[in-house]
C-alpha cells in the first residue's frame, strides 16, 4: 500500500490524472499503508512478549483451592532437556478498570499489576518434586467483580539459554 | 447538621448483625435518617456497589447529642475488605439526613471478619 501510494503521488499513472488530485490520494493511501505496518508490528511485539508453554513438565496441586493463610503443596513432575533452572511460584493479580488519558482521548483499560509473588527453585536433577507455598493471611483473596478482581495462579517457569522462560500455570481459588 | 456513626464493634462477623448508633453532634430539621450498608469495588479511576441494604432509622427531626440506634444485618457471604496495589474491597456505612436543603451524611468503613 506504501509503495502503491507513493508511486501514484508521484505521478506513476501518467499525466491523463489530475495531479492534485493524484497527489493527496496517493498520500493518503501511502499513510494508511503505514499505518497497517505499525498496526502488524505492535501486535506482532505483544505476541512476541508472551512465554512459550513449558513442555514435558506437570503440576499436580493437593487442591486447586486453599484459603488464606492456608498452606498449598504443588507437585512438579518432569523435566526439559535444555533446561537451567525451574522455578515454582504463587501469584496473584489485581485487574482494575482505569482511565488512561492520551493526547487526544480519555481510554478506558484493564490495568494489570502483580500484587504478590513468591518463586521457589526447584532442584534441577529432581525428577519430581513438591514445594510449599502458604498464602499469606492479610493478601488479597479471589475476586471477580465490576472494576476490580484478584486472580491467583501456580505457575512453574524453566529458564532456558539463549530463549525466553517456558512457562506452565495453573489457575486456584483463594477462600478469604 | 454533623452526624457521626458509631458501631459498637470494631468488626463485623458474616451473618450476624452489626449494631451502633448514629451520633447528632449538631441537631436540625430532617425528614428522616437513611442508614446504607454497602459493598464497594474501588478502583484508580472507577468503583462500583455489588451490594447495597438499609432503611430508614428514624423519622422526624433530629436534636444536637441524640443517639440513634440501629441494627444491621450483614450476609452471610460478606468477605473481608482488602487492599491491592491500585485497587481495593470494603464495606461502608452511610447515615443520610434527609434535610430541607442539603442532605447531612456520615460514612464509616466497616470491617468484616474472615468466617
Amino acid at each position: 500500500m506504501f509503495a502503491a501510494g507513493v508511486w501514484v503521488a508521484a505521478g506513476g499513472r501518467g499525466s491523463r490524472f489530475d495531479r492534485q488530485e493524484e497527489l493527496w490520494g496517493g498520500l493518503l493511501f501511502a499513510a494508511f499503508g503505514l499505518l497497517a505496518l505499525y498496526v502488524v508490528i505492535v501486535v506482532w511485539g505483544q505476541q512476541s512478549e508472551r512465554h512459550p508453554r513449558l513442555r514435558g513438565v506437570t503440576l499436580s496441586l493437593t487442591s486447586d483451592r486453599v484459603r488464606r493463610g492456608d498452606e498449598l503443596s504443588v507437585v512438579v513432575t518432569g523435566r526439559m532437556p535444555d533446561m537451567e533452572r525451574l522455578e515454582l511460584g504463587l501469584i496473584c493479580d489485581e485487574r482494575s478498570d482505569t482511565e488512561v488519558h492520551t493526547n487526544v482521548a480519555i481510554v478506558h483499560e484493564t490495568a494489570e499489576t502483580t500484587v504478590l509473588e513468591e518463586w521457589q527453585v526447584v532442584p534441577t536433577l529432581a525428577v519430581e518434586a513438591t514445594c510449599t507455598f502458604r498464602v499469606p493471611p492479610a493478601s488479597p483473596y479471589s475476586y471477580e467483580g465490576d472494576c476490580v478482581s484478584f486472580a491467583w495462579r501456580i505457575a512453574a517457569r524453566a529458564a532456558r539459554a539463549g530463549q525466553p522462560d517456558a512457562r506452565l500455570e495453573e489457575p486456584i481459588w483463594v477462600e478469604p | 447538621m454533623k452526624l457521626e456513626i458509631r458501631p459498637d464493634d470494631g468488626a463485623a462477623p458474616p451473618g450476624q448483625e452489626l449494631t451502633g448508633h448514629v451520633h447528632v453532634h449538631e441537631g436540625g430539621s430532617s425528614r428522616t435518617l437513611v442508614l446504607t450498608l454497602r459493598f464497594w469495588e474501588r478502583s484508580a479511576s472507577f468503583s462500583s456497589t455489588p451490594f447495597a441494604s438499609g432503611g430508614v432509622i428514624h423519622e422526624g427531626d433530629l436534636a444536637t447529642g441524640q443517639a440513634v440506634d440501629f441494627r444491621c444485618p450483614i450476609p452471610a457471604w460478606a468477605t473481608p475488605g482488602v487492599k491491592g496495589k491500585h485497587a481495593e474491597l470494603f464495606w461502608e456505612l452511610e447515615a443520610v439526613s434527609d434535610s430541607p436543603g442539603l442532605n447531612a451524611r456520615a460514612t464509616t468503613v466497616v470491617e468484616i471478619r474472615a468466617r
